[in-house]
């Protein structure tokens, strides 16, 4: 039993993520948002929050910072929400209803089908330096949470779940082609995203 | 004549299949002579890459 003047009780306390109640509930809705995109049943998705909760909370007082207890979270999430989906789909087979793709990205090509000036990729160099950097990761994450539904929904499953191609498929009941053209598109768009708010001011940068 | 549009989808396809040999060399020949394409290529990968990372502190 500690004291309740002892330093070190306190420092834990400051280190345990859970006690800060502002915290919980911001990365419990972010949590809930990713997981309803990806299971399209809110249901689903809170048991499946509720149960990374739980599973995070041996170690939860380990972590060094906010940052490694939400990667962690989100990491038991990551492996809930595949699970689910891969008994989903071995026991009901979704109807493969082909629906339209989301519509094509606007000004990526001319009507020829090459680069539009705007949207012709620059070179980044050697882009492996932003990934130490945190404020690259926050341009990252808001360039993710900007695709348009269909289009993160299926690039997150592939991503960030890691599903195989055929799971998506049974998984959102779409085909090989129209999956390949959403991650297309979903890639399209990131990369403009990141070409724009990060890559771009970097080399603009005295 | 493979034009960026194609050649990008194929790029991103790449990423999820084998491309036969055909579409390989279509691939190859477009992006020696398409430096926009050529980057496409290497960010695609490095999206690849950033997301992994992102997904596993």
């Amino acid at each position: 039993m500690t004291e309740r003047g002892d330093p070190e009780a306190a420092s834990a306390s400051v280190a345990n993520p859970l006690h800060d109640p502002q915290f919980v509930e911001d990365l419990r809705r972010r949590m809930v948002r990713f997981a309803t995109l990806q299971l399209s049943d809110p249901s689903l998705a809170e048991d499946a929050v509720q149960e990374a909760f739980i599973g995070a909370l041996r170690g939860a007082g380990s972590f060094a910072g906010k940052a490694a207890y939400r990667s962690w979270v989100f990491g038991i999430l990551r492996h809930k929400i595949a699970d689910q989906l891969r008994a989903q789909t071995r026991y009901a087979a979704a109807p493969v209803e082909d629906a339209e793709p989301d519509p094509v990205p606007d000004g990526f090509f001319e009507r020829h089908g090459h680069w539009t000036r705007e949207a012709a990729p620059a070179d980044w160099g050697d882009p492996h330096a932003a990934l130490q950097d945190d404020q690259f990761w926050r341009v990252f994450e808001a360039c993710l949470d900007h695709l348009p539904g269909q289009q993160a929904r299926v690039f997150m499953m592939r991503e960030f779940v890691e599903l195989e191609s055929p799971e998506i498929c049974r998984a959102v009941g779409i085909s090989t082609s129209n999956l390949n053209v959403n991650l297309h598109r979903a890639r399209l768009r990131l990369r403009g995203c990141l070409e724009q708010h990060w890559f771009g001011e970097q080399e603009a940068a005295p | 004549m493979m034009k960026c549009r194609e050649a990008t989808q194929k790029m991103s396809e790449e990423l999820e299949r084998p491309l036969t040999l055909g579409e390989q060399a279509s691939v190859l020949v477009h992006v020696a002579m398409c430096r926009p394409c050529r980057n496409f290529r290497r960010q695609a990968a490095f999206l690849r890459e950033s997301m992994r990372a992102y997904a596993r502190p």
